[in-house]
């Protein structure tokens, strides 16, 4: 035993030696990975800064809708946007269009943006001062000289990251010699908080459409009435025969047990009827746990991970390779156990996919689709549900 | 016996609360967890901002006393940036509100203000020029795009010099050369040494220079 425990110890320290004695990466080598990485890392976080910018832009042109800061149309054009340090200048660029999207749909904001090429490049303006080299949009003097002056607006925006916050700040400035600036606005939100404004017809403000969303919560209620038509397929028995499949039209009550609905459950009633086959009743219970999110989605489908339990009665020729009761005609009672995904759609429209146990019967009356050891899943069971 | 079990069963649930509790730091933080910024406050203010995922309280007391820790992740991971730049970022708002705040505590005045701001990333300065004059604009103050020109020589001379004599010389050379007419005031954040990320506050008015407080 002692020789076993010193073998075990001289093993643990060779492996924890080993990953010592490899060689480390070249500094060039690290260099580059580090550069991969950073990268990689910068591409991820514009993916996820893109909506929030684009969210700010929203709510400053509502703004503009709702106090315009000229009181006639007045043309402005696009001295500068900027991103976060650290992020690359195609943001830039689909923010810019962003921008010029949403003034042209809301001309309410009486901010017209337009061109002045001249205004956005290198100047080079010699006078008996000395010579200064500048922007067109900071030298009004050499744009009166070009020809390019008059009453011009400029404007700047500028998104910082700060912590956890994206925070765009925007001023507009008159291109005279004194260049004052006549507008400023700073609006911060925090990353990850939901993208509100997106409709660029339709903005509104955050406030109402934080509203809307509470009501949207609030509003869904907690209980809704499923109606479900459910098909469930046997599996073949040992000598490769297979009950029929029962057909049935169910429905009762679901609740949302947590106001994310997260979880839920249903217990609903069903009845199977085919002519000359067999007719039935059943009763059902299932819980269900969101997987696709952390909350039900008020505009996307989610994905319910479901278990439940099943009490069944089947009676008719039909069920003959499922009877296990002495009666008439074949007649089968039997519980089960059910596991499947549910697709939902809002709170309107489902559909599931489950496989079922049967613990009650053998392998001479129904075989399995799925076998997890002692577990048999004899029956696949698809269902349409509606909601009400 | 009994008290160990009295405490298992009573203390428990919160110890393990707490060991999850990233605003505690009991446990060393992970790297992601280094990139949230945390904050504590009442359960009310959780569930204002979070409604689908706090539940509203329940009519009767339950003589629980809760609390709500709201973290969030840092927009950009720590190493997106250099480390200097990062913290003078992220406190942007600050920076920007601290100096618009010690000009305007000078008293009300008709004077239009110019920012500029020294720091060795142009592309920080230029964020920190733009906080400091919305900041400005905010606290009703009258704030100019105008650049304080100097001239080639000018800049030659003072870039050899140390702060404590460059500024002045600088403000005083703006005056001169009309790159900040009377009525004229400049605002200068400036970050004096390499290793710091905290920014001093200045001020050139009619050709004197003064460091705020």
């Amino acid at each position: 035993m002692r020789r076993l425990l010193g073998w075990l110890l001289l093993g643990g320290l060779a492996l924890g030696t080993l990953p010592a004695l490899a060689a480390p990466p070249a500094p060039a080598d690290r260099a580059a990975n580090e550069d991969r990485e950073l990268t990689r890392l910068r591409r991820e976080v514009a993916g996820q800064v893109q909506l929030s910018a684009a969210n700010l832009l929203d709510e400053l042109v509502y703004g503009w809708a709702q106090q315009p800061p000229f009181e006639t149309p007045t043309p402005v054009f696009l001295a500068g946007l900027t991103v976060p340090v650290g992020l690359g200048t195609g943001l830039a660029g689909l923010l810019e269009n962003h921008l010029g999207a949403l003034l042209l749909a809301n001309p309410s904001s009486r901010v017209v943006l337009s061109a002045c090429p001249v205004c956005q490049a290198m100047l080079v303006h010699s006078g008996p001062k000395g010579t200064v080299v500048s922007r067109g949009a900071d030298n009004p003097q050499a744009l009166e000289k070009l020809g390019a002056g008059g009453a011009r607006h400029a404007l700047y925006i500028d998104f910082a990251a700060e912590g956890a916050w994206l925070v765009l700040r925007a001023r507009i400035t008159k291109v005279d010699p004194d260049l004052p600036i006549v507008w400023s606005r700073t609006l911060p939100v925090a990353v990850g908080a939901p993208s509100l404004l997106r409709s660029p017809q339709h903005l509104k403000s955050p406030a109402d459409a934080r509203q809307e969303y509470l009501a949207a919560l609030q509003n869904r209620g907690f209980i809704s009435i499923p109606v479900r038509f459910a098909v469930r397929a046997y599996a073949q028995n040992d000598q490769d025969i297979a009950s029929a499949p029962s057909v049935w039209l169910q429905t009762g009550i679901e609740a949302a047990l947590t106001n994310a609905r997260k979880w839920k459950a249903s217990g609903v009633i069903g009845y199977a009827w085919l002519p000359d086959a067999y007719y039935g009743l059943m009763a059902e219970t299932r819980f269900g746990r969101l997987i696709s999110g952390t909350g039900r989605s008020l505009t996307g489908p989610d994905v319910y991970l479901i278990l439940g339990g099943a009490l069944v009665w089947l009676e008719g020729p039909a069920m003959a390779q499922l009877s296990n009761f002495a009666a008439d005609q074949p007649r089968s009672v039997y519980g089960a156990v059910h596991l499947g995904l549910e697709l939902r759609v809002g709170e309107r429209v489902g559909a599931a996919v489950f496989f079922e146990n049967m613990p009650t019967f053998d392998e001479d009356q129904v075989g399995s689709w799925v076998n997890f050891g002692p577990f048999d899943l004899s029956a696949l069971g698809i269902e349409v549900s509606l909601c009400f | 016996m009994g008290t160990l079990i009295y405490i298992l069963v009573f203390f428990t649930p919160s110890i393990v609360e707490s060991v999850q509790d990233p605003a505690r730091a009991w446990i060393p933080p992970a790297p992601d967890v280094r990139d949230l910024e945390c904050e504590a406050g009442p359960e009310d203010l959780a569930r204002r901002e979070a409604p689908d995922e706090v539940e509203p309280p329940a009519y009767r007391q339950d003589y629980l006393e809760r609390r709500a820790v709201i973290c969030r992740e840092r927009l950009l991971p720590h190493a997106a940036r250099p480390a200097r730049d990062d913290a003078v970022l992220n406190r942007l708002r600050h920076h920007a509100q601290e100096a618009a705040g010690r000009v305007k505590a000078l008293g009300p005045g008709e004077r239009t203000w110019l920012v500029e701001v020294n720091y060795p990333d142009v592309r920080v300065a230029h964020k920190l020029a733009f906080a400091t004059k919305t900041a400005l604009l905010d606290l009703g103050l009258r704030v100019t795009d105008r650049a304080p020109a100097l001239a080639a020589a000018d800049l030659e001379v003072l870039s050899t010099l140390p702060p404590e004599k460059g500024y002045p010389l600088a403000c005083e050379r703006m005056h001169a050369a009309g790159g900040l007419r009377a009525g004229d005031g400049l605002v200068m954040l400036a970050s004096l040494h390499p290793r710091e990320t905290a920014l001093h506050t200045g001020l050139c008015v009619d050709g004197a220079w003064r460091w705020l407080p």
